[in-house]
């Protein structure tokens, strides 16, 4: 039977992060994260930990509750619209993902992350493969002393703020072949490594990566696969955190054309601003329709399924949330283009949302390769299954 | 129908080109510049004689026509020049030639024409934004002086400015948009406040400015009292020709082509090729749209709505080569930097796409434009 509903379960923690957050993350709590070094609010992190939240979608084994998809797409919604900038991304979703597909080495450094001990960051980009995670120049190789790693990565979500470094990198093939890639992890402080650290467009921190022969330690094996797998649920996580923005920004330019008047009237009773409105929302709930449908197809069997998902989600999503972002400044007016307000805050988060692992255009290109493969099912046998 | 310049118009471009190559400063452009660099280039220009580049010549500038201002424009746009501050050049200026006394002229358009006054604009006000003419800060009469009291607010480029003009409400009438006038403020005279406003893109361009019992001469009154919203009115349509910002764009554009053509990863995507071929089709639209408007200025058709669609199509252009010039940039437009940093073109793509969101609001937003061309190109409504 057709069922879109969250359980109860699920409801009593989407709730549990709405009311945190709402207490805990007010804008000017965003606001001294962004302004920190680090790009988080003191204390923050180590609650969620506390709560448990940062094991969520991991196995018991590894101190995880062994949740799915749906609950860790109804933080990320929460995430995004109380605009919280925490790492959870980088850490946990990136990170962890690869840590807990890994296994072996890889596991105690994940409990270390989960229990909130120890940051990460996951560095799988460089530029020239522009929204490829599978091209990797980046080369590993063997020697007396074990593996070293020579290479540049770039945009590595939450470096700064990372103990430890995981790495992809090359033992074989070309720069875009899917196979002969590890994961390697790389201490903070390793030799030869360089990292330049700025500041995030919509919040949080990053680092470009210059490796020159860093002694690395490898964890798990071919590591291809799994990176795209990871790939595709930090896209889908992004997605839910969109459109807890873009529902934000809904309800809060509803509420201030209510409240704003001009020409001896509400802005809320001109017509053109009502079906600017009724735009906006149509946008959000087709936007909230492709968060179900991946919440769903993450789970499905077929890699393909789930890879096509989110190229789906995000494809749509960065058109819709563009529109909803633009327009609440449009019907805020000049007070949306300042600093003081947080819908421009919200704008930026969208504007980064966007670019992160791979525009509308890139991932539309995906759609057509992944639909043009053989195996294809619909969305109504994948929830029969 | 002839689209051509003439051969005197091909040389005066070739003019204003060397000229531009040899005096453009190295300032970044887009941003508000600072006193000292607008001062400088705006009396470099002056110094040559193209600093009112629209102004006749009995008014210190060049006697230049309207071709070659546009001419003028697009190379200034080509070369990167810094924009001109508008305020006193492209509005407070011709407002004076217009409705100024002749004291007034004498006082202020000299200033303005060789570069050694800057100005600012107070119109908006907290309440009054699209609806300008609900307008509250008052002027009321005390002998020889007007009293203002009242808020202004996004204020471009007030903290650099030595006065401001500005809409003040003299009368309350029956009709709101009766009992307006327009006045000259001298900024520093006592009783005025400046506040920076931050804006999205990280940067202070904007302000709000305080009047509190501010005490402006009656001969800073221009026009007749009460009579300040026709003169508002003139201004919106006065700039017919170059609001839709056409040089701008080209300019913009053949930036982008030339970070194309550096990174093979967009030069070999064909997608990208297509999107650049579909903004300069929409760019010749507007261009060819916007050569129409000057032909009938040049043949002395008043200005209609024609200037409303101008703005509407061009700030449309603008946002969506911002956004693409975002979406071009990958991971390099992620990190977030100053303006003001030297760097990478992409990550400075970004704070111009979030403070280019202004553009369709400011100058009456484009909604309200189109309730213009609905009333006055369509005869539609009330």
């Amino acid at each position: 039977m057709m069922d879109f509903s969250l359980t109860e379960e699920q409801n009593l923690l989407k709730n549990s992060v709405a009311r945190y957050l709402r207490d805990a993350y007010r804008f000017e709590d965003y606001l001294s994260a962004v302004a920190s070094p680090e790009g988080m609010k003191g204390g923050a992190w180590r609650q969620m930990a506390d709560m448990g939240w940062l094991g969520l979608a991991f196995d018991d084994a590894a101190g995880g509750a062994g949740l799915g998809p749906i609950e860790l797409l109804s933080l990320a919604e929460e995430f995004g619209r109380a605009n919280c900038v925490e790492p959870y991304l980088a850490n946990v979703v990136l990170a962890g993902g690869m840590l807990a597909g890994a296994g072996g080495d890889g596991v105690p450094l994940l409990q270390e992350m989960i229990a909130g001990r120890e940051q990460l960051a996951l560095a799988c980009y460089e530029s020239a493969g522009r929204y490829d995670p599978m091209y990797c120049e980046t080369r590993a190789f063997e020697t007396a002393d074990g593996w070293k790693l020579s290479g540049g990565k770039t945009t590595v979500l939450n470096g700064p703020n990372a103990g430890a470094l995981l790495v992809i990198a090359r033992h074989a093939g070309l720069p875009a072949d899917a196979a002969g890639l590890g994961l390697y992890r790389v201490g903070r402080a390793a030799a030869g490594l360089q990292r330049q650290d700025y500041p995030l467009l919509g919040g949080g921190v990053a680092s470009d990566l210059v490796l020159q022969d860093v002694p690395a330690q490898r964890l798990g094996g071919e590591a291809g696969q799994l990176l795209q797998e990871v790939v595709d649920r930090a896209i889908a996580f992004t997605c839910a955190d969109a459109v807890g923005a873009m529902q934000a920004l809904l309800a809060k330019t509803l509420e201030y054309l209510k409240t704003r008047k001009q020409f001896d009237r509400h802005l809320a009773s001109f017509q053109v601003l009502q079906h600017r409105m009724v735009d906006m929302f149509i946008e959000v709930e087709q936007s909230r329709s492709m968060i179900m449908m991946a919440m769903v197809r993450l789970q499905d069997p077929d890699a393909r399924q789930r890879a096509l998902a989110a190229a789906a989600c995000k494809a749509y999503l960065h058109k819709s949330s563009k529109f909803v972002a633009q327009q609440a400044i449009q019907l805020h007016g000049g007070i949306g283009l300042t600093e003081e307000l947080d819908v421009g805050h919200y704008f930026r988060r969208l504007t980064a949302f966007g670019t992160l692992f791979g525009d509308r255009r890139h991932q539309l290109q995906r759609v057509a390769v992944l639909q043009n493969a053989p195996v294809e099912r619909t969305v109504a046998d994948t929830i029969a299954a | 129908m002839d689209f051509s310049f003439t051969r005197e118009d091909e040389l005066f471009r070739q003019e204003v080109r060397e000229w531009l190559q040899a005096n453009v400063p190295d300032v970044r452009v887009g941003l508000t510049m600072s006193r000292e660099d607008e001062l400088a280039w705006q009396q470099k220009l002056a110094s040559k004689g193209w600093l009112a580049a629209a102004w006749p010549r009995e008014y210190g500038g060049p006697g230049w026509t309207a071709t070659q201002r546009y001419i003028w424009d697009e190379e200034c746009a080509r070369a990167d020049a810094p924009y001109v501050s508008v305020f006193g050049l492209t509005m407070c200026g011709p407002v004076l030639m217009k409705f100024g006394t002749e004291a007034q002229k004498a006082e202020h358009l000299p200033p303005i024409a060789n570069g050694t006054r800057l100005w600012c604009q107070g119109y908006s006000e907290p309440g009054a934004g699209s609806d300008l003419a609900s307008l509250r800060t008052r002027a009321e009469r005390d002998g020889d002086h007007y009293v203002v009291n009242g808020q202004k607010i996004w204020n471009t480029a007030a903290h650099i400015a030595d006065w401001v003009f500005c809409l003040v409400r003299t009368q309350s009438g029956e009709r709101k948009q009766e009992g307006i006038s327009f006045l000259l403020i001298d900024m520093t005279t006592p009783g005025i406040e400046v506040r920076p406003i931050r804006s999205i893109d990280g940067e202070h361009h904007l302000n709000e400015i305080f009047f509190e019992n501010v005490r402006v001469p009656v001969e800073n009154l221009v026009g007749e009292e009460g009579r300040g919203w026709t003169i508002a009115k003139y201004l919106l349509g006065h700039e017919r020709t170059s609001i839709a910002g056409v040089p701008i764009h080209k300019a913009r554009l053949t930036k982008m082509r030339q970070l194309v053509a550096a990174d093979p990863a967009l030069a070999q995507d064909p997608r990208v090729a297509e999107e650049l071929a579909a903004f300069s089709v929409d760019l010749m639209a507007l261009e060819f749209t916007n050569l129409r408007a000057l032909e009938r200025a040049q043949k002395g058709v008043p200005p209609g709505p024609e200037s409303s669609g101008l703005k509407i199509k061009g700030t449309e252009l603008q946002q969506a080569m911002e956004e693409y010039l975002v979406e071009m940039g990958a991971w390099a437009s992620l990190p977030w930097q100053s303006l003001h940093n030297e760097g990478d073109e992409f990550a400075r793509a970004v704070p111009f796409y979030n403070i280019g969101r202004a553009s369709t609001i400011y100058g009456g937003s484009n909604e309200i434009q189109r309730n213009v061309l609905a009333k006055f190109a369509l005869g539609l409504g009330g």
